[in-house]
């Protein structure tokens, strides 16, 4: 899954060496790409790191709602695709951990502190996925977001993740476009069809919308991820482009943009119209804000899916500890039956 | 839902013992032809080399066609640190190559961010003199040069099947390109869908 890297960061970078750290801001504003054996501030590494391992987290994470999927793809062709698409994901978190070792935390390290809930992942994956219709507005949406974030990232400082980006966005692609001719293919369907892909759409808007992370604060502009080039855009800039793109696109297929009320399991409770899910004179198309507070719970753990998929991850660890023992020539005894 | 998706999970009181050490580092490169050049494919963790092999074969044989892998550990490589805009290939000496030395792959980097790319093999005692010898010749309008024991590069066998020869559309953009345009068109008007695709990535289509 397309988890686009946007943990929220607190850098502090005044315990750095002024005039080394002044040459390093000059050589990134004038676009000089950093290289992993380049002088940079602890606070770079510190941060690179933090989203690296976010990111990784984030696509062996999301890659779970759609592997539940596989079994009961609507087509041959879906399954084959959806099952490349898993793969894809998992391949991204390989590469992204590989990224995150280099700036200097183990592999096993991460996988440990993401099964004990150390460390996070996207927000958007602890969301439910119950019809096939979630699976297409997942690709659509969710990789849609993805890949928009994901372009400015390839553009940022750090060269290592920039080329990791470049050859994940090549595979993000294909996910997009697998998911909107999913959905492309569901608002030409039947009444039944539009229906579940209406509903999947209610489910996926907000989780979208947060996409991006909490709304700018003042100066974030001037603040390291950005004067460093760790992101290249705001969180608010880019979450207005993807509505621009999005929102005319919905309406255009039949959907409707709703107001929805979820219950603890994130499933739509009450729904209206969202009257401000129109274009502006510049252009902009109107949107009512997320539930920012939901954002934070959670953040905080506490969202539909939080522990499933965490208990699903750390029962995968614990059940293939045995095979990795295994390539590595040791003890194979298998675990206790689960 | 399959079972093991709705059960409640119970876990040991700790994790598995920590695995670190079990696994090593390698550097995979792929080419697209039959003499096309390596180029960078990413890093895999194996426990050896054959594995590593395999490995690579599965996560980056299968992302783009390509007729041959090679994969060497990360230790086995020596490199110039990264320039800021080109090598001085006067930093480097050149000198004659010996067919019984041993011979070193070059790998390049053209401006930083690129991936490196297979550029040529020499000759030399060692791999000092290998680096050295590769920046006279090769650090003209590169970064970073370099050098790789070729016995120290395992690859994929001469012939053999990466790339899975059938219809593989379903896992490539460009397998949905035409069949979602003329979808959209059913719905859209074309200045409509020729905006929304601006955001799409053009490079990959």
């Amino acid at each position: 899954m397309s988890g686009a890297a946007n943990p929220i960061m607190t850098i502090d970078p005044s315990q750095e060496d002024p005039d080394k750290l002044a040459v390093f801001e000059s050589r990134v504003a004038s676009g000089v790409l950093i290289e992993p054996g380049d002088w940079m501030p602890q606070a770079y590494r510190t941060g690179m790191l933090r989203m690296a391992e976010h990111h990784a987290n984030s696509e062996i994470i999301g890659a779970l709602p759609e592997g539940e999927w596989i079994t009961r793809a609507p087509s041959l062709r879906r399954k084959l695709a959806l099952t490349a698409k898993v793969q894809d994901e998992v391949g991204h978190g390989q590469m992204l951990y590989r990224v995150s070792q280099d700036l200097g935390k183990s592999r096993e390290d991460m996988l440990r502190d993401l099964c004990i809930g150390k460390t996070k992942y996207h927000n958007c994956f602890n969301y439910p996925a119950p019809t096939w219709g979630d699976i297409a507005m997942i690709q659509w949406l969710i990789d849609g977001a993805a890949i928009m974030n994901q372009k400015t990232l390839a553009d940022g400082a750090y060269g290592p993740y920039v080329r990791t980006m470049h050859r994940i966005n090549m595979e993000e692609a294909f996910h997009f476009k697998s998911g909107e001719d999913m959905v492309l293919t569901l608002m030409s369907g039947t009444k039944k069809q539009k229906a579940m892909t209406q509903e999947a759409f209610d489910r996926w808007w907000g989780p979208s919308i947060m996409f991006f992370g909490p709304q700018d604060k003042p100066g974030c502009q001037d603040m390291p991820p950005m004067r460093w080039r760790m992101k290249t855009e705001t969180n608010d800039s880019l979450r207005q482009r993807f509505v621009n793109r999005f929102a005319p696109a919905a309406r255009d297929l039949g959907l409707v943009n709703h107001v929805c009320e979820k219950d603890e399991h994130g499933i739509v409770t009450g729904k209206r119209v969202d009257e401000s899910c129109v274009p502006d004179e510049n252009g902009n198309w109107g949107f009512t804000e997320p539930d920012w507070d939901e954002f934070f719970r959670v953040i905080r753990g506490n969202g539909p899916c939080n522990a499933h998929r965490l208990a699903l991850r750390r029962f995968s660890y614990e059940q293939g500890a045995w095979v990795r023992r295994a390539i590595a020539g040791g003890d194979t005894t298998l675990p206790p039956a689960a | 839902m399959s079972k093991i998706r709705q059960r409640n999970f119970t876990f040991a009181d700790e994790l598995p013992p920590h695995a670190d050490g079990v696994m090593h580092s390698y550097i995979a490169y792929t080419a697209r032809k039959d003499d096309a050049p390596h180029r960078y494919a990413g890093y895999i963790s194996a426990p050896d080399i054959s594995l590593a092999v395999e490995y690579a074969c599965e996560h980056y044989g299968q992302d783009e066609e390509c007729t041959n892998i090679w994969v060497h550990l990360v230790e086995d490589l020596l490199e110039t640190p990264c320039a800021e805009e080109s090598i001085d290939p006067d930093s480097g000496a050149d000198g004659v190559d010996a067919d019984e030395d041993p011979a070193w792959v070059v790998f390049t980097q053209n401006h930083r961010g690129d991936i490196h790319i297979e550029t040529a093999t020499l000759h030399a005692p060692d791999s000092k003199t290998a680096l050295s010898r590769a920046v006279a010749r090769h650090g003209d309008s590169r970064v970073q040069v370099r050098v790789v024991a070729r016995d120290r590069i395992d690859s994929t066998e001469p012939d053999q099947l990466i790339w899975r020869t059938h219809d593989q559309t379903y896992r490539l953009a460009r397998g949905y390109s035409k069949s979602v345009r003329t979808k959209w068109a059913a719905v859209r008007k074309a200045e409509d869908i020729d905006e929304y695709r601006k955001d799409d990535i053009e490079n990959h289509f």
